[in-house]
């Protein structure tokens, strides 16, 4: 009696390591070889495009080093590029024949994993997630057949293409819980219907059953959420099921979506997932026991601890940097109960006006830090962050209303002013906040000067905008969810971040990181939407500079409409258009908001030396 | 002789560094991977480095968090020496899925590229004003990629001394909703 014969039942179904390696690596080069043939098949059009990339001098790709950038445009010639490409069909061929040996598999895979690499970058206009699916299995298999014999290398590379097949649905079902169109059932009409991505007699078919369609896009959502389960504990018994299911939502996706390398590609991982999630111990090619080393999930499982432990004491450091916050900052407690972080800078003539610069929605006092600099040469400034951002802080208070941010800034502006008159400032719903305040302090504002101002008309939540409000407020939360759960460190610094000046740019980019920015803002967000709706937006009785990027005049000319209304309708108001920036640039690179700097400075120097408004 | 390597053979005497440092390096990749398909997008820190291998580090969220479910397409007109202006014309649409192309479908690469080159001069579009976007790069791939059909169909003629496209969205066979015109470049010369 051999040794399997001893092995129950079960075990002797589920592919051995070979077999499944074999399986794998036959799929992938099934992918590799469809993708050369179109390439070879349509090389001379997409070069003579000029849509994808085959000159990598050019200053404004990212390969900095000559060496490498040697490699990718010897590469990129068009001869080496066939050559490349009939190597890869042979490559591919090679591995579609059952009898190829173990050395022969391994330059195969080689082969197809190197030159894949070597093309990437020249056709990433083009490439797919195809392209990656197959590159997983043929750079996973290269390794298991470089490795020889060795099965716990090939144990570790079968995981691997495993638990990428697995992430492939997750990510993507997991993600498509955050679309409204995919919990609806919306989300396949909108694919089928497109040109691109669709079928128009599926398109069709579809519209008659508009029942059985949502029900097929959640079946597929729950497929893609739950597919990793298969992995691990009872779920495995499920693989079988679910590798089925996806073999199947492939080949649908081949023929009506035009997605037809997706089926070898993504197919190709699933002998493995059926390896991983089949008995730790089957019977071998050859008849003896095999017995599969789980090390790669473990360590999986260990890094990924590691990193978390990681990204946590990232977090603490981001959070004690935030309210270590700047040296020269002082602090107020207010009426409401919210402490304010503040700086004053510059001083200037006794009877110069006190400027109060308040900033935009999730922005901190940093944001004006360009233009304060300006602005202290002439006159005293005060710069402060909202509470509920940075190391201000927010006294509990429920609902949330934005009239208490009103009255902050008010008793902040009044007490730092003294007997000097003010200037408000305002950036964003900033721009807002000093236009209402600028009615609770009634003789103390010299000016207003608004920089993009938010406008009720904006605010108010009707029509498109209404959808558009929602979106932000969801990925306001979105954002505020994930940095409490400690991924911050993942969060790329805001872009706008970049030009700011080199001493506070770290700061700010922290601030922005840090899930009581996104919380504050989403609070302020809604709030903003119901002030707007409620409180009046009448014209000022102060002289008021409105001030917009150049960008938001191009994009929005009603709102453009509405600056000039609102200057116009002001005494003394005024109106420009800042160039070359948009609405993120316009305080955070120096040249735009130096020019604020200087129309706020000509501004406040007219109205103060003009004998009327003294006589006022 | 046989095929199969000697997995059995030499089990249980591999247990060496060689084999921990593959399966270290599996799952590094793996966390990498799964740090840069978090189901938010605001989470991409690893995905903005423009390192010219993307493959280490595949994204998987297709058609998340929703589709499109649009179509962009280039429409584009000629003037001539004499000053006339030609009707709009449209470039190459996808060709209806047949099961051919369950084998093979070159069209799909340009199809691929050109949608991204779009999205990108569209991304650029939102972020600078329209005096400098024709400084883009991605602005210069489309205006040359309407060039070359606009020469393709001018060739014999030479009539065409200029030329100017349009960026529009659509919703394929849905005709129940308008296409929108995103964006209007000014006359380049052919």
């Amino acid at each position: 009696m051999t040794r399997r014969g001893r092995l129950p039942r079960r075990l002797s179904v589920t592919a051995s390591r070979e077999p499944t390696l074999r399986r794998c690596e036959g799929l992938g080069a099934i992918a590799h070889l469809m993708s050369s043939a179109e390439y070879l098949l349509c090389d001379s059009d997409l070069r003579a495009t000029g849509l994808s990339q085959y000159d990598f001098t050019n200053q404004s790709w990212p390969v900095k080093s000559p060496g490498l950038r040697r490699i990718l445009n010897f590469t990129a010639r068009r001869d080496v590029t066939r050559l490349l490409h009939t190597g890869r069909i042979i490559a591919a061929g090679a591995l579609l024949v059952p009898v190829s040996g173990h050395r022969l598999r391994f330059v195969a895979n080689t082969f197809l994993t190197l030159s894949t690499l070597a093309l990437e970058p020249g056709n990433r206009n083009s490439s797919d997630a195809a392209d990656a699916a197959s590159f997983v299995a043929q750079s996973a298999a290269a390794v298991a057949r470089a490795a020889g014999g060795r099965p716990r290398i090939a144990d570790a590379c079968l995981w691997y293409m495993a638990t990428q097949s697995a992430l492939s649905y997750a990510a993507a079902g997991w993600a498509k819980m955050y679309g409204s169109s995919w919990r609806n059932g919306d989300a396949l009409f909108r694919i089928m219907r497109t040109e691109s991505y669709g079928d128009r007699r599926a398109w069709q078919l579809m519209v008659g059953h508009p029942r059985l369609t949502r029900s097929l896009g959640r079946a597929v959502l729950a497929m893609e959420c739950c597919f990793p389960f298969v992995l691990a504990g009872p779920g495995r018994r499920l693989a079988p099921g679910f590798v089925s299911s996806a073999a199947i939502f492939h080949f649908v996706n081949a023929r009506f979506m035009g997605l037809n390398r997706f089926l070898p590609a993504f197919v190709a991982l699933h002998p493995a997932v059926l390896y991983v999630a089949g008995p730790r111990t089957r019977a071998g090619a050859d008849g003896t026991h095999e017995h599969r080393d789980d090390s790669m999930p473990a360590l999986f499982a260990v890094m990924a601890a590691g990193g978390f432990a990681a990204m946590a004491v990232d977090a603490r450091r981001r959070r004690r940097l935030v309210l270590k916050s700047r040296e020269d900052e002082q602090s107020m407690l207010m009426s409401s109960g919210n402490e304010l972080r503040y700086r004053r800078s510059g001083d200037g003539r006794r009877d110069a006006p006190l400027l109060v610069l308040e900033s935009g929605l999730s922005g901190t006092a940093e944001q004006w830090a360009w233009a304060s600099r300006e602005l202290a040469r002439s006159y005293p400034v005060v710069t402060y962050t909202r509470a509920g951002y940075g190391s201000s802080t927010l006294a509990g208070e429920c609902p949330y209303s934005l009239s208490t941010a009103v009255t902050d800034l008010t008793e902040l502006a009044i007490r730092e002013a003294g007997p000097r008159p003010v200037v408000l400032v305002g950036y964003s719903l900033g721009g807002y906040l000093v236009w209402q305040a600028a009615t609770h302090m009634a003789g103390r504002v010299l000016a207003l000067v608004v920089v993009d101002c938010s406008h009720p008309s904006e605010l108010a939540h009707t029509g498109g905008i209404a959808r558009l409000f929602a979106e932000r407020d969801a990925a306001l939360g979105r954002a505020a969810h994930w940095l409490r759960a400690g991924f911050g460190s993942l969060m790329p610094a805001p872009a706008w971040t970049r030009s700011m000046p080199a001493d506070v740019r770290d700061l700010a980019s922290i601030q922005a990181r840090e899930p009581g920015t996104w919380s504050t803002a989403r609070r302020e967000w809604r709030a903003a939407r119901d002030h707007a709706a409620r409180a009046p937006f009448g014209p000022p009785s102060v002289p008021a500079l409105v001030l917009m990027s150049e960008k938001t005049a191009e994009d929005r000319p009603a709102l453009l409409a509405a600056y000039h209304t609102m200057a116009t309708d002001s005494p003394r108001g005024q109106f420009h258009v800042i160039g070359s920036c948009n609405h993120d640039t316009v305080l955070s690179s120096a040249t735009p908001a130096r020019q604020i700097a200087q129309l706020i400075n000509s501004f406040i120097t007219d109205i103060v030396d003009d004998p009327g408004m003294k006589g006022e | 002789m046989s095929n199969s390597p000697h997995w059995t053979a030499i089990a249980g005497s591999d247990r060496d560094r060689a084999a921990l440092a593959v399966a270290a390096g599996f799952a590094g990749l793996l966390c990498a991977s799964v740090a840069s398909n978090l189901p938010t997008r605001q989470f991409d820190r690893l995905r903005r480095h423009r390192v010219p291998f993307r493959l280490w580090m595949p994204g998987w969220r297709l058609f998340a968090p929703d589709p499109d479910g649009c179509d962009y397409s280039l429409l584009f007109r000629t003037r001539s020496y004499g000053g006339e202006v030609s009707a709009w014309d449209g470039i190459r649409k996808p060709a209806e899925r047949s099961w051919q192309h369950m084998v093979v479908s070159p069209g799909r690469r340009e199809a691929k590229s050109l949608s991204v080159v779009i999205q990108n001069l569209l991304a650029d579009g939102r972020r600078l004003h329209s005096s400098t976007l024709p400084g883009t790069r991605s602005y210069r791939m489309i205006e040359s990629y309407v060039r070359r059909h606009v020469t393709e169909r001018d060739a014999g003629t030479g009539n065409a001394e200029g030329f100017q496209f349009v960026v529009v969205r659509h919703t394929g066979y849905d005709d129940t909703e308008q296409p929108l015109y995103l964006l209007v470049s000014a006359y380049a010369a052919v």
